[in-house]
């Protein structure tokens, strides 16, 4: 497990995302989608940016070398 | 006091009450921005937080450090932004964590957005939003269901003012990572950043709620957490005050 930090465009708070090494960009937008519902409404056309890097929705976390407590972004854009 | 400090020596003077302004706005901004805007009633509010902040701080402060020979913080600007938005992002996310707390909250209804609209323009279009979605699942879940209108995730934490990570703006968190001797830090905005860089020895050691968790020191089930960890109880812990129960949450057309 790899525990990343989290900020979705929109959102009013950084959440705490565990994602797994096999997880694809795609996959960790949803993680996040998920998790911020509450106070954000699910949206299409999100991606994953990395050091302002977008990432492609299907690399995984292994290689895109994301580590521990790394920070993620989901951003609107296709 | 501070006299004595500036004359022995300026700089350490100058760097304590940066310090401590940034830090002590932070809890400010919950405690009374909170209270101002939110839990007042809107026919007893004479001001907003931000007019009460420029009316009675932040010129008397200008003026103090100007009678002492002092500058306005390297972060000033970050400081005249995060007056239109960091209680408002900490109220509308404390309100998803609301059980984590000992008191209730509200939803903030009609009326009231449109008066935070007037006195916050620049930052309300940004806010709003969120209160929209939790009207809406209010409007999907039953009265009193409180976890339906609830986070489930762990939040997270800055590791200067151990609060959670709302700087910035919610089109882009203001939040900086910093790796120190092997360790990543994560902090919320750029002057708490600086604080610790200034004195690391001094913070590098506490722990944050995810620290805590990911070393298996505290649950990571946020009922876990809150019954064995916070010592919650259900009728302690913060709920919304009306159950979810507004004029403005239609549950007829479910």
């Amino acid at each position: 497990m790899i525990p990343l930090y989290g900020f979705l465009q929109g959102d009013t708070i950084g959440l705490l995302v565990l994602a797994e090494e096999h997880d694809t960009m795609a996959q960790l937008v949803e993680k996040l989608q998920s998790s911020a519902a509450v106070r954000v409404p699910r949206r299409e056309k999100l991606h994953v940016e990395v050091h302002g890097r977008r990432l492609a929705a299907q690399l995984t976390v292994a290689a895109a070398e994301l580590a521990p407590l790394d920070r993620i972004d989901v951003r609107e854009g296709e | 006091m501070l006299r004595k400090v500036v004359e022995h020596d300026r700089a350490y003077a100058q760097h304590l009450l940066d310090k401590w302004f940034w830090r002590s706005w932070h809890l400010f901004a919950v405690v009374t921005g909170f209270t101002m805007d939110y839990f007042t009633p809107l026919s007893a509010r004479t001001r907003s937080f931000k007019e009460f902040m420029e009316e009675w701080v932040i010129e008397q402060y200008l003026e103090t450090l100007a009678e002492f020979g002092l500058k306005p913080p390297e972060y000033w600007d970050t400081f005249l932004r995060s007056l239109d938005y960091y209680h408002h992002m900490v109220y509308a996310s404390a309100y998803s964590y609301r059980s984590t707390v000992w008191f209730d909250f509200v939803v903030p209804g009609p009326e009231d957005r449109a008066w935070l609209l007037g006195k916050y323009p620049a930052s309300w279009p940004e806010i709003d939003p969120v209160w929209d979605q939790v009207t809406r699942r209010w409007q999907a879940a039953d009265p009193d269901n409180d976890f339906a209108v609830h986070g489930t995730s762990i939040v997270t934490f800055c590791d200067l003012c151990q609060l959670v990570l709302c700087e910035g703006t919610p089109t882009r968190n203001s939040a900086t990572i910093l790796e120190c001797d092997g360790k990543k830090y994560i902090f919320c905005s750029a002057p708490c950043r600086a604080i610790f860089e200034r004195e690391p020895e001094r913070y590098a050691a506490h722990k944050d709620v995810v620290k805590r968790v990911l070393a298996g020191e505290a649950p990571g089930n946020l009922v876990a957490m809150l019954r064995q960890y916070f010592g919650l109880r259900y009728q302690d812990w913060g709920k919304d005050v009306y159950g979810g129960r507004y004029p403005f949450v239609d549950r007829s057309r479910r």
